[in-house]
């Protein structure tokens, strides 16, 4: 008996040191630095990378600010210390994940430079039912009208020097949103943004909706809309509400939110979505696409969804050309193994307010 | 990278058309199947997880009893060297640019001599055509690289992407005897190689405006989606003479302002044509000797016939969308009311009944309901009630007085004029009222109509002074793409006809 205990327990430390000999073989020598590891369901998975907050998550930031919590947020490297990265590993396992408290203000701050436009996009409501209320918030002249929400949302943006002062020309634009958001919006998200300087895609003449110079855009077509640049800062907001959300924020081996946002720009910047289709369905493309490691495409991509709209095939085409036109893509080399195989939803739908 | 070419000849689909009149026939005789990646839809599969996990709970239970400390260890050295999660990253674009989808018209090609002036002017009026919508650049063809020679061969498409098309439109236009010419066009998606759209028509050598608004239409769908609209017509009031001794005459033209024809001949006051929704017909309003009466113009034969000559005033008469009825309003005795009349019996039913102006009748799409402006609340507004008269409801507000609503084709929006602080706008707003957007402004718009895609609204500006005088423009949705429409003289009430058929 007590000889097969002996030898149980000398076998098992066998086993034991074989698998630390193993495991700590197999670290790759870039390994060295610690590594968050989810484990999601496809679901959770989808949740987490559309950005979409639980409620859980939700109703803590509502009741204290999440400053202390053990965030399962990978910290920046300027602030990552040594002592942090075995308890951070702990906390970033599967159950804890997609409950995850939202980054601290500092880290999204530093991950990202506040950008040149003021961004006063309200997180408003999925259903056209509660668009007055998120019209309202817009249209009240404190400058933190803003509800809780949407501050924890954009609270990359937050600095009050940052924000959008209470003048006349945002007043403006909230009455150029009251006019865009009346329409029933079949919003297949189930969110919507609104960011003033998108929705003026759709213009209103009104002279009795505020100051005629804003309005007085040009009367030359298509300038006003979108300059190249207000689509480079535009996407840049939307990239912080999805870290704040939850989305790995990237160290090392996972790719850096501002190689994400440098695609999502260069994409921006080729896609012109038909405008077929106008302020009805919002049609999103989901397009499927293969990199070579120099960034160019490895094959056609693949359209992913469907849609039986008459819009969609147009949305489709655009969404391919603007996916050939602007390769090749410039990513982190080494981190070739995350951006080789993408899927990309294209959805117009904010730019027209939808 | 190299893209396969999905190349297909002598395949087009073909229509055929009648040597002469205006309606018409066109029958697709063959389509092709365009293969193209879109169908291929595949599910994606999203691999998720280490693949360490199982290995780790294992060893785990292999452990268990050796002892907090031992276990505790090993799932330290299982987290140590777990790999990330490899997942398919995905990411959402959701800020594209608006702009004109840069287009190479290239020439068509012509294949007979006799053919090539027209061939010419067909590229000319699809590349006019696309530019005016304001949702294509044509690219100048003094920038073009290659010469396209064969219709059948897929273009170089290097030379196109370079000088930054997108898509690239070849044709071909042959004199094929017998008094026909047949027309044929290939689109092309110039950075993934594909073959959009081709098609072929045949038809009488005057036709050859229609053929190349045809061509435009089918490109325009095919790219963006919506309708087109070009291959349609603008009935309005053409205006010439002095101010104080205007010469009135109903006219019609195609929509780009080309093929002006004159339908009447000025000696009465005409006012507000409109088109039946078979594009044969319209019907307008004249002051014949001081009394109004209400006419309809057959466009193919001019035949003119009174519909009615009524006690008061007629307003504003319009053809329900089935065409076998027209709506207008009637003043008696102070107040105006609305009026439906059955065009095949002539009798009229009474819509509205009240002591308040209602006029400017128009149903929607659908002939169940009826938008009109009223003053009944002591302010022009717009109401909207079911085809039957019952159940009015008001969908405008606020400052200002709204006039001449009209339903866009597609249902979802109503055009209208608004009157406010001495301007007159031109705006749309939703059925149910919300929505409300102006899209133009300036000293005197009025009068809007849909494009019969709804998605361009043509209207008259009238311009202050001596010299001035009413004049067509076209603005689409967006408010942004707002075009002149011009006419050798003078002109009001712009009547945008359906699509021709």
């Amino acid at each position: 008996m007590r000889a097969s205990l002996l030898l149980s327990i000398f076998l098992h430390a066998l086993v034991l040191a074989a698998a630390l000999v193993s495991f700590s073989a197999h670290v790759p020598p870039n390994m060295a630095q610690p590594v968050a590891v989810d484990i999601l369901s496809p679901s959770q998975f989808a949740q987490v990378k559309a950005g979409k907050p639980d409620v859980a998550r939700e109703k803590a930031a509502e009741r204290a600010p999440p400053a202390a919590q053990p965030a399962n947020v990978i910290p920046t490297a300027a602030e990552l210390k040594p002592a942090e990265t075995v308890s951070q590993k702990q906390a970033a396992l599967p159950p804890s994940k997609p409950k995850a408290t939202p980054p601290s203000e500092n880290e999204s701050r530093v991950e990202k430079p506040s950008p040149p436009k003021p961004d006063v996009a309200a997180q408003a409501a999925p259903k056209p039912a509660a668009a007055p209320a998120a019209l309202k918030r817009a249209e009240a002249p404190k400058p933190r009208s803003d509800k809780p929400k949407q501050e924890q949302r954009a609270r990359a943006e937050s600095q009050p020097e940052k924000r959008p002062e209470p003048t006349p020309q945002s007043r403006n634009e909230a009455d150029r949103i009251a006019d865009l958001i009346g329409k029933p919006t079949p919003s297949t998200q189930g969110r919507s943004e609104f960011d003033p300087k998108q929705i003026a895609a759709l213009l209103n003449r009104d002279p009795t909706a505020g100051q005629r110079p804003q309005q007085d855009g040009p009367r030359e077509p298509w300038r006003k809309p979108a300059s190249l640049q207000e689509q480079a800062i535009g996407a840049a907001p939307e990239e912080r509400e999805r870290e704040a959300a939850g989305e790995p924020s990237g160290r090392d081996s996972r790719i850096g939110a501002s190689d994400i946002d440098a695609f999502r720009v260069q994409i921006s910047r080729c896609w012109t979505p038909p405008v077929g289709g106008l302020g009805g369905d919002a049609i999103i493309v989901k397009l499927r696409i293969m990199l070579n490691q120099d960034g160019t495409l490895n094959r056609p991509p693949e359209v992913a969804n469907s849609h039986n709209s008459p819009f969609f095939r147009p949305a489709a085409d655009s969404a391919m050309r603007a996916v050939f036109q602007c390769q090749p893509y410039r990513m982190p080399p080494d981190k070739y193994g995350q951006w080789r195989d993408m899927l990309l939803n294209f959805d117009p739908s904010r730019m027209y307010g939808g | 990278m190299t893209i396969p070419h999905q190349h297909c000849a002598h395949c087009l689909s073909h229509r055929r058309f009648p040597r002469n009149g205006l309606a018409l026939f066109v029958v697709p005789e063959a389509r092709r199947a365009i293969r193209d990646p879109i169908a291929h839809r595949r599910a994606l599969s999203r691999p998720i997880g280490p693949g360490s996990l199982a290995g780790a709970t294992r060893n785990m239970l292999l452990s268990a009893w050796l002892g907090r400390i031992l276990s505790a260890l090993l799932l330290a050295v299982c987290f140590l060297t777990a790999s990330p999660a490899h997942a398919v990253m995905e990411i959402d674009i959701t800020q594209g640019n608006i702009r004109p989808i840069p287009i190479a018209v290239a020439p068509f090609l012509a294949g007979t001599p006799q053919s090539a002036g027209l061939a010419d002017a067909i590229t000319g009026i699809v590349a006019a055509d696309l530019e005016r919508s304001g949702l294509f650049k044509p690219i100048d063809r003094a920038a073009f690289i290659e010469r396209i020679a064969n219709l059948d061969a897929p273009p170089r498409f290097r030379d196109w992407s370079v000088i930054n098309a997108e898509a690239l439109v070849v044709g071909q236009v042959n004199d094929t005897g017998g008094g026909q010419i047949k027309a044929q066009f290939r689109l092309w998606d110039v950075y993934s190689g594909r073959e959009l759209k081709s098609e072929a028509f045949s038809a009488a050598p005057d036709q050859w405006r229609r053929i190349g608004h045809i061509i435009a239409d089918a490109i325009y769908e095919r790219l963006t989606g919506e309708r087109g609209y070009f291959d349609s017509r603008i009935a309005f009031i053409e205006e010439s003479g002095p101010k104080n001794k205007r010469l009135k005459r109903l006219a019609v033209m195609d929509q780009d302002g080309q093929n002006l024809r004159l339908v009447t001949k000025g000696e009465n006051l005409v006012l507000t044509p409109r088109f039946s929704p078979n594009n044969r017909e319209i019907v307008y309003t004249s002051y014949g000797g001081g009394r109004p009466s209400v006419i309809r113009v057959d466009l193919a034969t001019g035949r003119q016939d009174i519909v009615g000559n009524f006690p008061g005033m007629t307003f504003a008469p319009r053809f329900s969308p089935g065409g076998d009825s027209i709506v207008m309003s009637l003043q008696q005795e102070g107040a105006s009311n609305l009026f439906e009349m059955d065009l095949a019996s002539r009798k009229m039913r009474r819509l509205t009944n009240g002591q308040a102006i209602d006029t400017g009748p128009c149903y929607s799409p659908d002939g169940r309901q009826i938008v009109f402006e009223s003053d009944r609340s002591g302010r022009q507004e717009l109401y909207v009630m079911n085809a039957d008269g019952s159940g009015a409801r008001q969908i405008t507000g606020g400052d200002g007085r709204y006039s001449t609503p009209v339903w866009s084709p597609r249902g979802d929006l109503i055009a209208f004029t608004k009157q406010i602080g001495g301007q007159f706008l031109i705006g749309v707003i939703q059925p149910d009222g919300r929505g409300e957007r102006i899209l133009t402004d300036g000293y005197h718009n009025e009068g809007p109509s849909w494009s019969p895609n709804g998605r361009v609204i043509t209207f008259f500006r009238e311009s202050p002074g001596e010299g001035g005088g009413p004049r067509l423009f076209t603005i689409d949705l967006t408010g942004y793409n707002e075009r002149p429409l011009p006419t050798s003289t003078f002109a009001s009430d712009p009547s945008w006809s359906p699509l021709m058929k």
